[in-house]
This record gives C-alpha cells, structure tokens and sequence, in this order.
C-alpha cells in the first residue's frame, strides 16, 4: 500500500503552488514570454520570431510584419521606400518645410534607425539625397548626430555636404 | 488644378513660391527658419503669414490691388491661403504677361488666370487673398 503523506491543513496545494512566490512570478513569466511574439519595435515595422502566427508581410493596424530573420535589410529597405513615397506624396506642393518635418512619415523615417544596423540607414538616405536632392538634412543631423552643413550654405552646398560626409565615412560611393 | 497652364521646368526642391516669386531660384524661403537656415528678408517678422509675405513686397514697393488680370505693364503678386484656416498657401506672381508659379518642390508653371490653383485639393492651394502690383520700370 502506498503511503501518502498527511494533508496538510488549508487543503490540496497544486505543484505550482507549492513553489515560492517569487518563483511562480518567474514561471509565470516565461510561459508568457513564450506565448507572445518578439516585438522589437511597436511603432512600426514591426519584427516578429518565427513561433508567431502572423504570416511574414501581415499587417497589423498599417503597420508592416516582418519575421525578425527573414530580410530584415530587405524588409528595412522597403518600409523606408515606402514612407519616402508616401512623404514625397504629399508635401510635393507644399511651400513650408517646417511642415514637411512634421509629416508623419518623414517621422517614420527617423524611427527607422532603430532598426538600422551599421550606416543602413544612412546609405539609404544618402543614397535618395543623390538620386532625388530634398529636404533630408534634418532627418540626416537626428540620425547621425552631426551636421556638415554650414549656416551660410544654400540647397545645392547642403546637398553637397551630406554626399560628401558620406563618401568620407565610407557610407556611399564617389 | 484645373485650368490651362504649362510647366515651365522641372521639379525641383531648391527653392520654392516665395523665393520664385521674390525672383530668387537658388534659395528656399521660409519664415520660421529652422534655426536660420533658409532665407528670409531680415526686415520682415520671422513667420511665414500672408501678412508677413505681403510686407515683403510692399518693402520692395507693391501696393495692393483687387484687380486679379494680368496687367500689361504691371508686376503683381497674388497671395493665397488655405480655405480651412486661412494661413498662407502660395503665392503666384506676373510679369504683365502671364503668371508664374512655383508649385512647393515642384515645376514652375505658367498659367493665365489665378484660379487654376485655387480649391481644396492636395495640388491646391485655398483661395486668392491679396494681390499686390507695381509698375514695371
């Protein structure tokens, strides 16, 4: 016969709960933390592991998904593209620059940085500044944190500059 | 736009309505400057308002008109502002010939009457508010 120790007073406990509290608070947390995709970035695109059920270019709310392995130059690539077509858009007749900083997608460009690795990026300003010369210097001087453009400098010159300051960091080609 | 006009370049980010208008196709025009950086008459409250554009050019001798043809003879300027909040838009100017305008980063456009640009829409800009002219020397 198989002896079972007494119960104790209070009632069955189960096998969590016979754990410290603080141990079944870590528990608890993993198995969330396994439930749940990886989101790397909630403000868009968004990065998620392979054990989320999203299907790779799903979109939530507007905001492109990505697998967190899967491209991610790729997927960086075409997430800028795309705010850069949608800014480009819609300050085409527009007069005031100031304005044009606060679109939203010229926003979105900046958040990009977070998910830039090395001078991705950069490059890929850099690179639109040369095909399509416009207003990128304040996005280039939030992201970089320098600025070669001089206060006397006119449109062409800070164009100019910004190349320049590439091809001296090895960023983008002469 | 609706209208006749025709382009008259290409498009480009260099410069825009204010500074074409002011005869300048090198530098950007703006008011609030970001920090100083794009042009704008020192004489003249840092502030891109249809008020301040119009005291550009009455410093540099306009006077106001209600007259919106295009006079032989006469340079003018029109100022438009958006229907909605009534801020500055754009502003077109005349040679006595035709009017000229430089569409924000876009191509400078002839057109032979002002309402080709006036309406709410995304290539639009609001309603003529001023029109100011001096006399061609």
């Amino acid at each position: 016969m198989l002896h079972r120790p007494p119960r104790r007073a209070g009632g069955f406990r189960s096998r969590k709960a016979s754990k410290p509290r603080h141990l079944r608070a870590r528990a608890n947390q993993r198995d969330r933390i396994q439930a749940m995709p990886i989101i790397f970035n909630v403000r868009g695109p968004v990065f998620v592991s392979e054990q989320a059920p999203l299907p790779s270019g799903a979109a939530v709310g507007g905001i492109p998904v990505f697998r967190a392995n899967a491209g991610r130059s790729e997927a960086l690539r075409k997430a800028f593209r795309e705010q850069v077509e949608q800014w480009k858009s819609d300050t085409q007749h527009w007069s005031s620059v100031t304005k044009m900083l606060a679109h939203p997608s010229y926003l979105r460009i900046i958040g990009l940085a977070r998910l830039s690795t090395g001078y991705e990026i950069e490059r890929l300003l850099l690179q639109e500044l040369e095909a399509e010369p416009d207003h990128w210097f304040d996005a280039l001087v939030a992201i970089t944190g320098e600025n070669p453009v001089k206060p006397d400098y006119d449109f062409d010159s800070s164009v100019d500059a910004w190349l320049n300051w590439g091809r001296q960091k090895g960023i983008v080609s002469n | 736009m609706s209208g006749t006009f025709e382009p008259a370049s290409k498009a480009t980010a260099r410069y825009n309505c204010i500074a074409f208008a002011a005869g300048d196709e090198r530098h950007w025009w703006e008011g609030e400057g970001n920090g100083g950086r794009y042009s704008w008459p020192s004489r003249i409250r840092r502030v891109t308002t249809v008020e301040t554009v119009c005291e550009i050019f009455v410093s540099e001798g306009f006077v106001e008109t209600q007259n919106c043809e295009i006079e032989p003879g006469y340079e003018k300027v029109a100022i438009y502002a958006h229907l909605d909040t009534c801020e500055f838009s754009h502003v077109a100017r005349s040679d006595g010939t035709v009017w000229k305008s430089k569409l924000g980063k876009g191509q400078d456009i002839h057109h032979y009457s002002l309402d080709v640009l006036e309406g709410d829409q995304s290539d639009e800009y609001g309603i003529v508010e001023r029109i100011l002219r001096r006399r061609i020397s």
